[in-house]
């Protein structure tokens, strides 16, 4: 007899969703986090998209964890001197459901917290260093020597997945499939974050991502930039492989890079950074051959079931979604001990939006580091809007027109600009 | 042979994380963490090194506190504590060192049988280092403060005093207190295993109701000191007056001017 | 032993009159701390025109009764036997709570030593008080007579008034080096007394089996302090601050990684895991002024920074910055205070430092020291 039917390795969304399922449903569980509280040391900050946390916590909106409900959403492209900025603001945001600011490490204890009230038991401050495995048969974890047994273990350690990779359940990830994240939280007053980006009330929020296509060297990176009620949550994705190519670049000035550019220095006016973290993200899509193995499972971004580009940066979401499925093929095979029964998991994420938009959005990294996104589809974009806006006294060219002199200017082939475009809008 | 060994701890804010609302005079948690007081660490390890040394020996570990003083209590389970009493009630309020040491005095004649109490040299929040020997008083028995080491050996208990002007080793019969100057040793950190089984054992809770003291004489009503006020310290302002290292007999002429070196004229 | 009882409010408030003083010594000697005492006693005695009553132990006492009166105590009770020649708790507080009973005293002060400490806790108890811990200020309140007892808080940031007015006396532990020593007046007037004690052998159980004088003299009641970092680039660069040190009368302090590295004694370190020190003078030598070394020393009185890095964050609370090598500055220093000590030996009398430091081999120093 293993001492707890399920160990949960990780306290992130994944892994305290899990938890929170199996316990509510009367499992004897056992969640593991290496941080006190436990994700105290996670990235802080984010949005979390969508209503998937109602599923294990009917009531959560009513939590004061959670920051502000977004109602203005952009999509932002930055040059050296010009912004070009969609700026989506809906009263449809009340029925379709968009997403909330949390701050990270208060969020993770407060979810931890939740699993605890379920019944599970939780352990914060020890990092489990790696499985006990019979076989390929996973029986538990090990700390200090010492073995703690399972029935099955769920593994939800976040993207680093260092127990999964070194016990041969994953594949080390290559530079490509991975982005480092840089983020600051700069705290201000909430009713200048209201004002200042035009918010109906302290409760609600704005939400972007940035192409910061004016970076030194230019190195590829995309930005985002988040309300909270009292702070702003500011951060910079890198592709690895493109900060390797450039090593003369540190992660930490594409972020003071991207604070001091013109349109967004004012946001930021008179803010006191209260924290910086940096995190490794994976990209795009499914990163693990297989999600599942005989004893145990994989959910969340240790899963690689994360969508970031650089432009969007989703995973919270996901997480849960994942962290449930697993606790729920759990309990649906309990007492099984078919090394096969968990396919359930498998087939179950197929069923869920989370597979589907890992398919969809695979390859489309591609995209989302490219070239052009980055560098050539801003500056022409710069360059239209010039063109369109000034008046220097000649007479209006037609857009088509200024987009083809553009286009050439920019050493674009049309062609090439074409298939971009066609991925962007397929793939975004 | 085993010994009864009982250690006192108290939960205290992370000192570098508060803050006094200088209004209320009182202490701003706020998001400040609470810990262990770092010297009730050493308390606990140097208690725990004895239990390596001697076998059999048993180790209860006792705080008044509020309720979530369970979580600091919980924590020594997990580095190898046998037993964890948190002595709460809402009478213990607003308690001085008096009637702390009282309490505490009260709860380990309950537990019964001891041979060494160990404490902190002192808190962190209130910095006393008065509550440790008020309980050797309160239960007239012997003590070594602000000791590096201590030990069992012949049926006495050693110690390691560090004083400003040396370093004193005393012998005592048990039963007698001891408290530990922070970081006097290496706390050890806690293992899963031990976590767990510390979880499912759990801490008892005790109220006043189990230690027969009456209600006047703990917490704030049987505290003889009160706080009158507080008031911040300002930091000195300081120039910065820069000399450059062609200019030292113009800096120590200075210096000498201001008072500042005087050379034993003082 | 006070047994399981509350604290007492006694009904006879004011007999309780004039304020006592625990003299602490060692080897027929008073020490310092304890004449502070006796400064800050005397102060406010005669306020509300009060004796200043001394307490001292030993195994005989008559040098320091005398010592007590010419540094200004009204009156001196020494209690003498062999068995009072080191400090024992237990010897020392029933000797200590039955002269309260007989004094009936309303002030009592104590230096917040180790030793004062172990010894306070108890007494406060035994005589069902209260005391408040380590002040740094102390004044009486002429109407009630009450003890205006301050002490630093949380982390030195707030200085807190602590009242105990309804119970007596009134107790304090009083932080050494903050009160001046009083001038010793050889014509004092005073009362005095020695008493033969005797111990219960109950009492003496507690042996003490070994005292090993320290080679350092503590950091915290230092006057002066020269303090090393890593800057020092090397162990024998603490040659350079001893020599500045010894120039100067002062104690050698370092940070803590210098201490980590084995170039000198951890009873060196200044910071939030060393000792803190708040001397007259503080100059830092090749120290980056991190915050866990600023929350050792930040309170001293006058800070000087020697450093190569113009915006180490040690400048931003030094009152003197020298910018530049401390391996060209020290000699620097050096030379130039020796030419200005010479003329003040020219001018004035030949005073010396009223106490000198120890010196430690620092040659000796250069192994790492193997842990507790
Ligand atoms: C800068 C940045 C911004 C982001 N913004 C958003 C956003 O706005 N919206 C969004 O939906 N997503 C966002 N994401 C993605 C999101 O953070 C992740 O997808 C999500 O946190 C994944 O959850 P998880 O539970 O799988 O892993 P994690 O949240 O990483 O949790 C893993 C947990 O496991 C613990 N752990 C790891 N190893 C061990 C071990 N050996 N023993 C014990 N415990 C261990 C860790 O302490 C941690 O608490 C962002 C990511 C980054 C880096
Ligand atoms: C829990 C904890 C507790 C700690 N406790 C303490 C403590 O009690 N005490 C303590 O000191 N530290 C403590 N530390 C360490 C502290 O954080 C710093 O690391 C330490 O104080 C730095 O020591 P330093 O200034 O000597 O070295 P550094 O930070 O390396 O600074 C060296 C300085 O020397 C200067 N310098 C270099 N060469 C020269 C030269 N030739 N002439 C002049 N200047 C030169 C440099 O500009 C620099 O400013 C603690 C740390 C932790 C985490
Ligand atoms: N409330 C308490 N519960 C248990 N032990 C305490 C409590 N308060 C103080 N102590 C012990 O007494 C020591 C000295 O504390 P203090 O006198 O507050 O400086 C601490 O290090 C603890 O060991």
């Amino acid at each position: 007899m293993s001492e707890f039917d399920v160990i949960v390795v990780g306290a992130g969304p994944a892994g305290s969703a899990a938890a929170i399922r199996l316990a509510s449903a009367k499992a004897n569980v056992l969640l593991i986090d290496r941080a006190d509280p436990p994700g105290s040391k996670n990235v802080s900050g984010g949005v979390l998209w969508g209503d998937s946390l109602g599923q294990v916590i009917p009531d959560w909106e009513k939590s004061n964890m959670l920051e502000r409900y977004i109602e203005a959403k952009g999509v932002t492209f930055l040059t050296k001197d010009s912004k070009i900025a969609l700026d989506f603001r809906s009263t449809k945001f009340g029925e379709v459901r968009s997403g909330y600011t949390v701050l990270r490490t208060k969020f993770d204890a407060w979810l931890a917290k939740k699993a605890k009230d379920a019944g599970a038991m939780v352990v914060s401050g020890v990092t489990v260093d790696k499985l006990a495995m019979e076989g390929n048969k996973v029986t538990g974890v090990i700390q200090n020597d010492e073995v703690v047994t399972a029935d099955t273990v769920i593994l939800a350690e976040g993207a680093n997945s260092r127990i999964a990779i070194d016990s041969g359940l994953k594949k080390k990830s290559d530079d490509r499939h991975m982005a480092i994240s840089v983020k600051e939280v700069i705290k201000l007053p909430e009713k200048t974050i209201t004002e200042r980006f035009n918010l109906t009330n302290a409760k609600r929020g704005y939400a972007s991502e940035y192409v910061l296509g004016f970076l030194e060297g230019g190195v590829k990176a995309g930005g985002f930039l988040y309300t909270n009620r009292e702070s702003i949550s500011i951060g910079a994705v890198i592709s690895m492989e493109d900060l390797r190519k450039n090593n003369q670049t540190y992660s930490y000035d594409i972020i003071e890079q991207f604070k001091e550019h013109p349109f967004i220095a004012p946001l930021l006016a008179d803010g006191r950074v209260e924290e910086y973290s940096a995190h490794l993200v994976p990209e795009a899509g499914l990163s693990v051959d297989s999600i599942y193995g005989d004893g145990y499972m994989i959910a969340g971004d240790a899963a690689g079931l994360t969508f970031s580009n650089g432009l969007v940066l989703q995973g919270m979401n996901y997480a849960i979604v994942s962290g449930i499925g697993a606790a729920d093929s759990y309990l649906a095979t309990k007492g099984s001990t078919s090394p096969e029964r968990f396919e359930l998991y498998r087939d179950s994420l197929k069923k869920t939006f989370v597979l589907k938009d890992m398919n969809t959005f695979k390859g489309s990294d591609k995209v989302t580091w490219s070239e052009t996104i980055h560098n050539t589809v801003p500056a022409m974009a710069e360059e239209i809007m010039l063109n369109i806006f000034s008046e220097n006294g000649e007479p209006k060219k037609h857009l088509s027109k200024i987009v083809v002199e553009s286009a050439l200017k920019n050493k674009q082939r049309r062609k090439d600009m074409i298939v971009d475009m066609y991925r962007m809008m397929r793939r975004l | 042979m085993g010994l009864e060994i009982i250690v006192m701890i108290k939960q205290v804010p992370d000192s570098s994380e508060v803050v006094i609302d200088p209004v209320t005079f009182t202490l701003n948690r706020g998001a400040a963490r609470n810990v262990i007081n770092p010297a009730d660490e050493n308390a606990i390890e140097q208690a725990l090194l004895i239990k390596d040394k001697n076998p059999g020996t048993n180790i209860t570990v006792i705080t008044m506190g509020p309720p979530f003083a369970e979580t600091a209590l919980l924590d020594c389970m997990s580095r190898g504590v046998d037993r964890a009493i948190l002595v709460t009630d809402r009478a213990f309020a607003g308690a001085d060192t008096y009637p702390t040491g009282l309490t505490l005095a009260a709860t380990i004649t309950k537990i019964g049988k001891f041979d060494i109490i160990y404490a902190g040299e002192e808190s962190t929040d209130s910095s006393t280092g008065h509550v440790g020997p008020g309980v050797a008083e309160f239960l007239g028995i012997e003590q070594a403060s602000y000791t590096s080491n201590s030990w069992a050996e012949d049926g006495y208990v050693f110690a390691e005093r560090q004083l400003e002007d040396g370093v004193e080793t005393i012998k005592m019969e048990p039963p007698c207190l001891i408290t530990v100057l922070t970081n006097a040793n290496m706390p050890r950190e806690a293992t899963l295993r031990k976590k767990i089984d510390a979880m499912k054992k759990g801490i008892e809770t005790w109220t006043l109701a189990n230690i027969d003291l009456q209600p006047d004489w703990v917490g704030l009503k049987g505290s003889p000191t009160v706080v009158k006020s507080m008031r911040t310290i300002n930091e000195k302002k300081r120039e910065g007056k820069k000399f450059n290292v062609d200019e030292m007999d113009k800096f120590v002429d200075e210096l000498v001017e201001k008072g500042i070196l005087t050379f034993g004229v003082d | 032993m006070a047994g399981l009882i509350n604290a007492e409010k006694p009904s006879n408030i004011d007999d309780y009159k004039n304020v006592m003083v625990f003299l602490e010594a060692r080897d027929g000697k008073i020490k310092k701390p304890g004449l502070e005492m006796i400064s800050v006693g005397a102060s406010m005695a005669h306020k509300v025109n009060e004796m200043l009553i001394g307490i001292t132990f030993g195994e005989s006492v008559g040098s320091m009764v005398k010592e007590a009166g010419e540094y200004g105590c009204d009156r001196v009770i020494g209690y003498e036997s062999p068995d009072l020649k080191d400090f024992r708790t237990l010897p020392y507080a029933t000797l200590l709570s039955d002269l309260i009973l007989e004094l009936k005293p309303n002030i009592l002060l104590i230096p917040a030593t180790r030793n004062g400490r172990d010894l306070a806790s108890r007494i406060a108890v035994r005589s069902r008080t209260g005391v408040t811990a380590d002040c740094t200020e102390l004044d009486i309140d002429p109407n009630g007579r009450i003890l205006q007892a301050r002490r630093p808080t949380y982390g030195e940031s707030t200085l807190a008034e602590i009242l105990c007015k309804s119970h007596r006396p009134q107790m304090a532990t009083a932080r050494p080096g903050i009160f001046p020593v009083p001038e010793r007046k050889k014509d004092a007037k005073y009362e005095s007394e020695a008493r033969k004690a005797k111990i219960k052998k109950e009492f003496m159980k507690k042996e003490i089996v070994d005292f090993k004088p320290k080679t350092t003299v503590d950091l915290t009641s230092a006057k002066y302090i020269v303090s090393g970092g890593l800057g020092l680039g090397k162990a024998s660069g603490f040659k350079l601050i001893q020599e500045l040190a010894d120039e100067i009368g002062a104690y050698v302090g370092a940070s803590r990684p210098t201490v980590d590295l084995g170039w000198i004694g951890k009873d060196h370190q200044v910071g939030q895991t060393g000792q803190s020190v708040r001397p007259k003078v503080y100059i830092a030598c090749g120290i980056s002024g991190k915050a866990q070394h600023l929350m050792g020393m930040k309170l001293s009185e006058n800070i000087i920074s020697i450093n190569t890095d113009p915006d180490a964050e040690i400048n931003s609370i030094s009152d003197y910055i020298i910018n530049a090598d401390l391996y060209e500055v020290l000699p620097k220093l050096v030379e130039a205070i020796r030419k200005k000590k010479s003329e003040f030996e020219m001018q004035s009398s030949n005073k010396k430092a009223e106490e000198k430091p120890v010196k430690e081999n620092i040659e000796e120093k250069k192994e790492k020291k193997p842990p507790q």
